[in-house]
């Protein structure tokens, strides 16, 4: 005969009867419902392309989307851009993988990939563009100055800067998105070379 | 492992998988359950079959309903319509201005979307259907002539059109306004369906 521990013993540690039922219930609903807020509460977490910090979710602009990204498009009321106009690139933290943050200044610097039009902007960890007395909120290809090898460099700061200058406000938090529209770009695998979006470098912080 | 352990473990497993299918289950209810998905946010203030131009982001007249994470360079309206008992229309010349349209059907996705640069001589026409009217329209086509016009199912009856164009300077606003509003979005009737009219009873 195993050892065990006595019947007296165990009786008084574990629940019986109702209870037992009642604890498998409440551990059930508060993991899987904890489970549900903490995956649409955060950003589309399946089906994301990264490079370096750069993040996208082409999915979000198909119909055979996951259900976690479709949770969060609803929950968040978007209106994602669909693939065949265009991808949207979303960056939350620079090269060195600290959050952006509106007190220092950074460097958008590289090369964009093969598109039509882009678009690089400033948004407020909400999706809101940011307040700033400039009133200006993002640039684009259009807009923008490249040097000779057609690589694009610019300042993102609160303070004015001379040649290309994305300003910021007074938000502490802030998230760089680059749309490319018409691009061949489709965000099919799971990785994109890094190398092919721009990196983020923090500079002065004030 | 003494026998307490090993029946609180055995209901901690229980609890888990419990969790896991409420988890599930959960999910796949949300898209159905969000009350402020962009459908609902657009109701507000775009009826439906009817252009109509987004105020621009973090605008505070949109009362804290505007689509988050917008492009500061897109001028945006949306059309939203209901398939059910007519097509819905769509027509935009293409310009100098870069246009996209989306269509999306809430809690599915984005199930077509297109640019200026897929216009067929300078026109983009676009109609959404059900199934019913997609077979109702191809009775109709005459034999010897290619269908000019993009045919959509709509995955349900109802939905929106998403329409941008960018201003690629501050000095295009306007511009881009311009394009987005001359975008024709509209029923359509149906051509008279011989037999199936009549068949209806009163």
């Amino acid at each position: 005969m195993p050892v065990r521990s006595t019947p007296v013993a165990a009786a008084a540690e574990v629940p019986r009867g109702a209870w037992r039922v009642m604890l498998v219930l409440t551990l059930g609903a508060a993991t899987g419902l904890f489970a549900t807020w903490s995956a649409i509460t955060g950003s589309t977490g399946f089906g994301v392309v990264s490079a370096g910090p750069w993040e996208a979710s082409p999915r979000t602009g198909a119909l055979d989307a996951d259900p976690y990204t479709r949770a969060v498009v609803a929950r968040r009321g978007l209106m994602p851009l669909g693939l065949g106009e265009g991808i949207a690139f979303v960056a939350r933290r620079d090269d060195s993988g600290a959050p952006l943050v509106a007190s220092c200044d950074y460097r958008v610097a590289g090369m964009v990939p093969q598109a039509r039009v882009w678009t690089l902007s400033a948004q407020d960890p909400e999706g809101r563009p940011l307040a700033n007395p400039v009133g200006r909120h993002g640039m684009t290809s259009a807009e923008v100055v490249r040097d000779a090898a057609g690589a694009v460099q610019v300042a993102v700061s609160r303070e004015a800067r001379a040649g290309n200058w994305l300003p910021l406000g007074e938000a502490p938090h802030f998230a760089l998105v680059l749309r490319l529209y018409d691009t061949a770009v489709s965000g099919s695998g799971s990785v994109l070379e890094a190398a092919a979006l721009p990196r983020i470098q923090r500079e002065r912080c004030g | 492992m003494t026998h307490t352990a090993r029946d609180l473990a055995y209901l901690a497993v229980l609890g888990l998988v419990l969790g896991a299918i409420v988890h599930l289950a959960s999910m796949l209810a949300v898209p159905a359950l969000a009350a402020r998905d962009a459908d609902a946010r657009l109701a507000a203030l775009a009826p439906r079959h009817v252009l109509t131009v987004l105020p621009p982001p973090g605008d505070p007249a949109s009362n804290g309903l505007d689509i988050p994470e917008r492009d500061p360079a897109a001028v945006m309206a949306v059309c939203r319509f209901d398939v059910t008992s007519a097509p819905l229309r769509l027509r935009a010349a293409a310009s100098d201005t870069f246009l996209s349209l989306a269509f999306h059907s809430p809690g599915k996705g984005v199930f077509y979307a297109l640019t200026d640069r897929s216009a067929a001589r300078g026109q983009i026409d676009v109609i959404v259907v059900t199934q019913r009217q997609l077979e109702a329209l191809q009775a109709g086509d005459p034999e010897d002539e290619p269908v000019r016009e993009l045919r959509l199912l709509a995955p349900s009856p109802t939905g929106f059109v998403s329409i941008r164009a960018l201003a690629l300077e501050p000095g295009q606003m306007a511009e881009a306004e311009a394009t987005v509003r001359a975008v024709q979005c509209g029923p359509e009737a149906m051509p008279a369906r011989p037999g199936s009219a009549s068949a209806r009873p009163g």
